[in-house]
């Protein structure tokens, strides 16, 4: 233990314990709320003014103060949607940041143990500081990082579960040292203990710690090993005492949670963009007003003198000029269309309840339905085309079952499957030939259940757990019982219980030869109860195949089944034994033990001797495993495909692995042509690409791309990414292997960055998938059992793949198509309530005349003409959403923006333009050019601009069902209602409230029940009505006329293609029935542990025995 | 218990979104009948309102570009025009007089009156400054008053640019041949109802102003017309004028010439629809005529596809 290698590196941290009061470091109290009871006026208000349209509110305010340019006699009224909008923003805030201040109390008032006056006292969470010795109980999650001291387990050995971190739900262990261990075994020395600890300032560096304790003049140095991390919990372990070096915001997980940026959808973005264009517009028209006048009032000045005496106002042309500009820039506030804002959100808040309601998106397994965490991406979903998957518990259920093995070159386990009554938890086997009782076939039972990592846990209902580090592992084991060899658990002896048909049995595992990624097979010695010692290993045929003993029969029998499996999609693995002598094991394990004390080589050593004892095997069974799918992913991923969405898998298991599941997913199929780029080397991977994207294969069939995280290092890192973004162009299945999470998350920034006008959706169910979930336009997580961090990160949350078709083809492209035309609806909307004030500045000298009364004029967006689109918008169904699931072709409207693209939105605003403008002359000369009663009396200004308004009200209200295409009774009543409430509201200014309390309406006064007591009125609605709504429909006959008479275009490559991917994989048949070159020379093999996951002690110096 | 706490959505229809609903799905030959239907409609009404328009008797004589008129107008304002009958009007007859080129709906003009002044209430300058600058007192009004209330430092009452511009010209209608004694016009019916009751009152000392704010010619003016060339009711005769002539004579007050416009006096009856004013009809006629013809066009083509060709237009 050198000295000083931590000084040298990093600054650090001194703790003592017993803490120095008082502490200089944190509390251990996190807030991740935003406000408090004082800030939060002040500082919503700071956030919200950050936003361009509340600006914009407060400048038109302003400019409504000011007596030259003010349309509605100085009052600020834009500050009422003004309010209402900050209201609604402050309102949702506050209650996110309620929430997120109950989680924060929650956690900071948990309950935890503190070594206190000689006494463990219960504390809450926020009250321990750094330096505080804690002891923590089974199942209770760490308050703090911590280093363990002690553990109640008299090996040292602690388990903990880090399913909060990274979603692995298998058991980690973690160690104490020794001195510590020893020395506060009795809690007595805790009184008498101190000690001085230097370790690195708080960094987020998750899988790094180093440090050193000096307690009671014993040095000691701690690794990660020794670190405990807030999140996990201990489990397995009945107490473990701690010290916090890390408290609240310090601790690596708070270092490490990512503040989730705010996304907004492409939909959104279009529409911020055509705002700006909008409010040019706007600057330009009023422009042209202005000008209009100004040279008006240039030539006519002189004319007009007697009756608008201008003169005092002439002085300066310019004044004219910027007065007129500024006053039409307050009549045409309600141009840009700033209440859609509002509107929008709101609509796709109430979306996403649906979306969490919808039925079919519920998981009854594990109660879990559709969560949305970003509601402002509904349209997105419609509007996707790349998805980015990951595998493991995404399109697998990470459950691995037992399917079949092989015995003596005779393959057992039948395609069929077991009952649900029958079926029993790792294990799929149906095979009626097999007798599990056959003698023969014990041995391949025993060293099922004897050559493992696994650890047993009584569960409280006495039932035997199994705490596998990996999901293989587990299924051999269960397979193992389900033949009636079961693993009971293990005794302080290192001894293994196994009950072999109903007898206990102890077996002594001497040692364990761990997995590796480079052995890519483990060992045990073990000595079997009749005193004979065995090696059992188990591995990859291609590592095993080479140590096994020539001269078997039925290895080629064997090896042929093996292959058949690996075809099949499943995971194989081949057991191996030998008997050894006890001298031979103990001049092996001398050598063995040397190599575990080498603390500089360990590994390559161990990796040596162990070469020793794994060799002269014999074959004793070939086992295979099927990666289990979720329900209905091929099926979903073939839809998805055919929409025109190309899926990428990004996983991190090995190339033949993915392959496999790509057959069985429907990803990969037969007739598609595969390169596979998995060179190490830049040279090798550049071949490998120009090989790939020379062939004439892009022409001939469907192409996939197989890449594997080595090469695509060496790709992202040098010019060869050219050649790689050519290649993945044309490819239109991509798997990704062996990335990590940090390449997931390249790849979907260099698709984005590749191809700036596509979405990109990612899709993943463990904290290594939360880096690409961030990074892609949508983040979906797949909510299950495991660890909710990439449920936390993503935006939506599924509990199972095939979710992700209802959410893609129906709220998706529902949400777009309703999302697009609310979006551009309310453009017209606004165009066509103030474009009419544009269009009688003809009449009236552009002089800057409002017409309507300036309290209806805001409450415009409100009340008369919100509602029917914001009900169309939640509940318009193009299809049954059924129906929607069976069409691929309905996604296209989303992929290709059909309903926003620059002409459908600009001929919404065309189509605003021009009917304001036969609006405005329609309603003008039926009402004031002439007497419209028989009394001779003739209507003025105010008449004809209620007419405006009550037209634009009404022909607003009705726009929506130009579009809608399902009526419910309480759309239609709302539309009717939002007309009779603008004529309610019209009448009680204008007619019943007393002149007196409302003089601004003085001009309109009685100008409704004018208009409405005569005919032309209705002739007007009735005329306008017909001519807007006439036109489209005839338009659109016209364009389908004239597409039934061309020849209809060449659909022919389309069939084909569709049959080709609509083959589901029949469930009774082999998974595929492809032989690959490839299959035969990597067979998967189902193995994908880690080091420092093995139950037993490999550090020396807790060994018992030695 | 744990169904209950079961996080299952509901399964009703509103959650579900399976709402009883309508989608029209008319076939495109039901679509086209739809719009034959409409447009005979649409031709119905509007050959309805032309034939109401073209039933109202309209004349409209300008006088402002008369010789009698025209000549040194200001210093003998009296003039006479003629107006020949050819056929009977039916009572009642309204006349009208119409300027042009005059925006009453310019943003400075219609906004420059003082509506508590208007209803009755006292202001004092400061009150209607914001309102009726320009014209605030009698001396911005041009009127020479010289009175106990009044002079040429006092409040306008009423004020503003609006009430200054007050259109001041008169008719008297002489009937000449067409066997009648008098042609009576009548004052009373001008404003609208609103005007009368609410927006227009004279002050309790009616010495203050100078006009009575209560006089419907007063109210008529004050009603900001919607267009520049705008037409505004002056009296009302309430009996047949026959046919034959009649003469027109006219207090000609008021001065156009400044802003370039005309004046006419229109006498005119009204149907049930008002005056004469054929714009909507037609409209009507040419909306019916192009849902008509639309229709029929689908109907037509949509059998001729079906039976000539074999195509489903659906």
């Amino acid at each position: 233990m050198e000295r000083g290698s931590v000084q040298n590196t990093t600054p650090e941290r001194l703790i003592y314990v017993p803490k120095l009061e008082p502490s200089h470091f944190i509390p251990n109290s996190i807030t991740t709320c935003k406000y408090n009871f004082l800030t939060f006026l002040p500082k919503n208000l700071w956030f919200q003014f950050q936003k361009l349209a509340n600006i914009y509110f407060l400048i038109i305010a302003v400019l409504q103060v000011i007596p030259q340019i003010t349309v509605s006699d100085g009052v600020p009224n834009i500050l009422l949607p003004l309010g209402f909008v900050l209201t609604v923003s402050a309102v949702k805030d506050l209650l996110e940041d309620l929430n997120r201040r109950k989680s924060d109390n929650e956690e900071n008032n948990r309950q935890i143990l503190k070594w206190q006056n000689s006494n463990w006292e219960s504390l809450k969470w926020m009250d321990i500081c750094v330096g505080d010795v804690v002891k923590v109980r089974k199942n209770e999650y760490f308050p703090a990082d911590l280093i363990l001291l002690s553990s109640s387990e008299p090996n040292g050995l602690c388990y903990i579960e880090t399913k909060n971190l990274d979603g692995e739900t298998n058991l980690k262990h973690k160690l104490c040292c020794r001195v510590l261990h020893d020395m506060l075994h009795d809690e007595g020395a805790l009184d008498r203990f101190f000690a001085e600890i230097i370790c690195e300032i708080p960094n987020p560096m998750i899988y790094e710690f180093k440090g050193k304790i000096t307690a009671m003049d014993t040095e000691v140095m701690l690794g990660t090993e020794q670190f405990l991390l807030r999140g996990s919990s201990l489990r397995n372990t009945e107490w473990i005492i701690g010290i916090v070096v890390y408290s609240g915001h310090e601790t690596k997980i708070m270092l490490n949670s990512s503040k989730s940026q705010n996304k907004f959808s492409f939909l959104e973005a279009r529409m911020n963009d055509e705002i700006i264009n909008i409010f040019i517009l706007q600057v330009t028209i009023c422009l042209f007003c202005a000008l209009f006048y100004v040279i008006w009032f240039s030539h006519t000045s002189s004319d007009t003198e007697q009756y608008l005496e201008l003169d005092e106002h002439t002085e300066s042309r310019l004044v004219v000029f910027i007065l007129i500009f500024f006053t039409w820039m307050l009549i045409f506030t309600n141009f840009v269309p700033i209440s859609l804002i509002v509107t929008l959100e709101m609509v796709k808040f109430v979306q996403g309840i649906f979306i969490s309601w919808d039925i079919k998106m519920y998981y009854e397994e594990n109660d879990t339905p559709a969560r949305v965490q970003s509601s402002n991406l509904n349209e997105e979903l419609g509007q996707i085309h790349y998805i980015f998957s990951d595998k493991t518990g995404t399109l697998t259920c990470n459950i691995m079952e037992f399917r079949k093995f092989c015995i003596n070159g005779t393959s057992y386990g039948t395609n069929k499957r077991q009952g649900p009554e029958s079926k029993k938890p790792a294990v799929d086997f149906v095979d009626p030939s097999f007798d599990a009782f056959a003698e023969d076939y014990q041995e391949f039972l025993l060293h099922l259940a004897l050559c493992h990592t696994i650890v047993t846990e009584k569960a409280e209902n006495g039932e035997i757990e199994y705490k596998a580090s990996s999901p293989d592992e587990l299924a051999l084991v269960s397979a193992a019982k389900f033949f009636g060899v079961e693993l009971l658990g293990r005794n302080g002896n290192q001894e293994v219980i196994i009950s072999v048909h109903g007898e206990e049995k102890a077996y002594q595992v001497l040692n364990i030869l761990e997995f590796s990624s480079n052995r890519k097979r483990m060992s045990i010695v073990c000595r079997f109860p009749n005193g004979k010692l065995y090696l059992l290993c188990k591995g990859a045929d291609t590592m095993l195949l080479p140590r096994l003993q020539r001269d078997q029969r039925n290895i080629e029998k064997s090896w042929e089944y093996l292959e058949a499996y690996a075809s099949e999609g499943l995971r194989t693995l081949v057991l191996a034994t030998r008997e050894l002598s006890d001298d031979e094991y103990e001049a092996w394990n001398t050598e063995y033990l040397r190599a575990m004390g080498d603390i500089v080589n360990r590994e390559k050593l161990v990796s040596q001797v162990n070469e020793l004892l794994e060799k002269n095997l014999l074959l004793t069974g070939i086992t295979a495993i099927e990666d289990k799918l979720q329900d209905g992913v091929p099926a979903a991923i073939s839809f998805i495909r055919e929409a025109g969405i190309k899926v990428w898998v990004l996983t991190g298991d090995k190339i033949e692995t993915a392959i496999n599941i790509g057959f069985s997913s429907a990803l990969l199929t037969n007739e598609m042509s595969r390169a596979i780029i998995d060179g190490t080397s830049e040279y090798t991977v550049k071949f490998q690409l120009q090989e790939a994207l020379s062939g004439n294969r892009f022409n001939a069939s469907k192409f996939a791309l197989i890449i594997s995280g080595d090469s695509l290092l060496k790709i992202l890192k040098s010019d060869l990414i050219f050649m790689f973004i050519k290649l993945i162009d044309k490819a239109d299945v991509v798997l990704a292997c062996r990335v990590s999470p940090q390449q997931k998350a390249d790849l979907v920034r260099l698709i984005r960055d590749v191809k700036p006008n596509v979405r990109t959706l990612s899709i993943g169910d463990g904290a290594n998938d939360v880096n690409m979930i961030l990074a892609a336009h949508v983040g979906v997580g797949i909510a299950g059992l495991e660890g909710n961090q990439a449920v936390r990160a993503a935006d939506y949350s599924i509990a199972q793949f095939a979710y992700l078709k209802r959410l893609l083809f129906t709220h998706g492209r529902e949400c777009y198509r309703r999302n697009a035309n609310l979006i551009g609806y309310n453009f017209y909307k606004n165009l066509l309530l103030t474009l009419p004030l544009f269009f009688y500045g003809i009449f009236s000298a552009f002089s800057g005349q409002i017409l309507y009364s300036m309290w209806t004029y805001q409450l415009f967006n409100v009340w008369f003409a919100s509602f029917p689109i914001m009900i169309y918008a939640i509940f318009d169904k193009d299809k049954e959403f059924h129906k929607l699931e069976q069409m691929p072709e309905l996604y296209k409207i989303g992929l290709k923006d059909k309903l926003f693209h620059g002409i459908a939105f600009w001929s919404w605003i065309v189509e605003g333009v021009l009917e304001s403008v036969v609006l405005t002359i329609v309603s003008v000369y039926s009402i004031c050019y002439s007497s419209t009663e028989s009394n001779g009396r003739i209507m003025g200004m105010w008449e004809v601009s209620d007419l405006i308004y009550s037209l634009v009200v009404i022909v607003c209200n009705l726009r929506v069902f130009g579009f809608s295409l399902t009526f419910y009774w309480f759309s239609v009543l709302i539309s009717f209602l939002s007309v009779v409430m603008y004529f309610l509201t019209s009448a009680i200014l204008t007619q019943w409230l007393p002149i007196e309390t409302y003089l601004d309406n003085y001009d309109g006064r009685g100008s409704t029940a004018k208009i409405l007591q005569v005919a032309n009125t209705y002739f007007v609605i009735i005329i306008v009505c017909a001519g807007i709504f006439i036109i489209a429909p005839i338009i659109k006959y016209i364009k389908k006329i004239k597409k039934l008479l061309t020849p209809p275009p060449k659909y022919k490559e389309i069939p084909e293609n569709d049959n080709e991917e609509q083959v589901e994989p029949d469930e009774d048949l082999p998974l595929s029935t492809y032989t690959p070159l490839l299959a035969r020379k990597h067979t998967g093999f189902a193995f994908s542990g880690e080091l420092g996951h093995t139950p037993q002690i490999t550090d020396p110096s807790f060994r018992r025995q030695s | 218990m744990d169904a209950e706490k079961s996080n299952k959505p509901g399964n009703s229809a509103l959650k579900q979104q399976k709402l009883k609903s309508w989608s029209f799905k008319m076939s495109k030959i039901v679509l086209g009948f739809f719009y034959i239907f409409c447009g005979s409609f649409f031709l119905i009404i509007g050959s309805v309102i032309v034939s109401e328009s073209n039933s109202v008797i309209e004349h409209k004589l300008r006088y402002d570009n008369v010789d009698a008129c025209k000549a040194d107008w200001k210093t003998r304002p009296l003039c006479t025009i003629k107006l020949e009958l050819d056929e009977k009007m039916p009572s009642p007859v309204f006349v009208y007089y119409e300027i042009t080129n005059m925006y009453q709906n310019h943003r400075r003009y219609n906004k420059n009156r003082d509506i508590k002044q208007l209803m009755g209430k006292t202001q004092s300058k400061n009150d209607i400054d914001s309102y009726c600058d320009p014209v605030k007192t009698m001396g911005d009004l041009g009127l020479i008053v010289n009175n106990y209330y009044l002079n040429a430092k006092s409040v306008a009452n009423p004020c503003g640019l609006m009430a200054k511009t007050f259109f001041n010209d008169t008719y008297t209608i002489n009937p000449i041949t067409s066997g009648i004694a008098e042609v009576k016009i009548s004052f009373d019916e001008l404003a609208w109802e609103t005007d009368k009751d609410e927006k227009f009152k004279n002050n309790d000392n009616m010495h203050l102003q100078w006009t009575d704010v209560e006089n419907q010619h007063f109210m008529v003016w004050m009603s900001t017309a919607g267009l520049p060339t705008f037409k505004k009711l002056w009296g009302k005769i309430k009996h047949d004028l026959p046919k034959g002539q009649y003469a027109i004579t006219i207090q000609n007050n008021y001065d156009i010439s400044d802003f370039d416009g005309e004046k006419a006096i229109i006498v005119s009856t009204t149907s049930g629809l008002g005056g004469k004013m054929s714009f909507l009809g037609i409209l009507c006629l040419i909306v019916g005529g192009i849902s008509f013809l639309g229709g029929s066009a689908v109907v037509g083509l949509g059998f001729y596809l079906k039976k000539i060709k074999g195509i489903s237009i659906d």
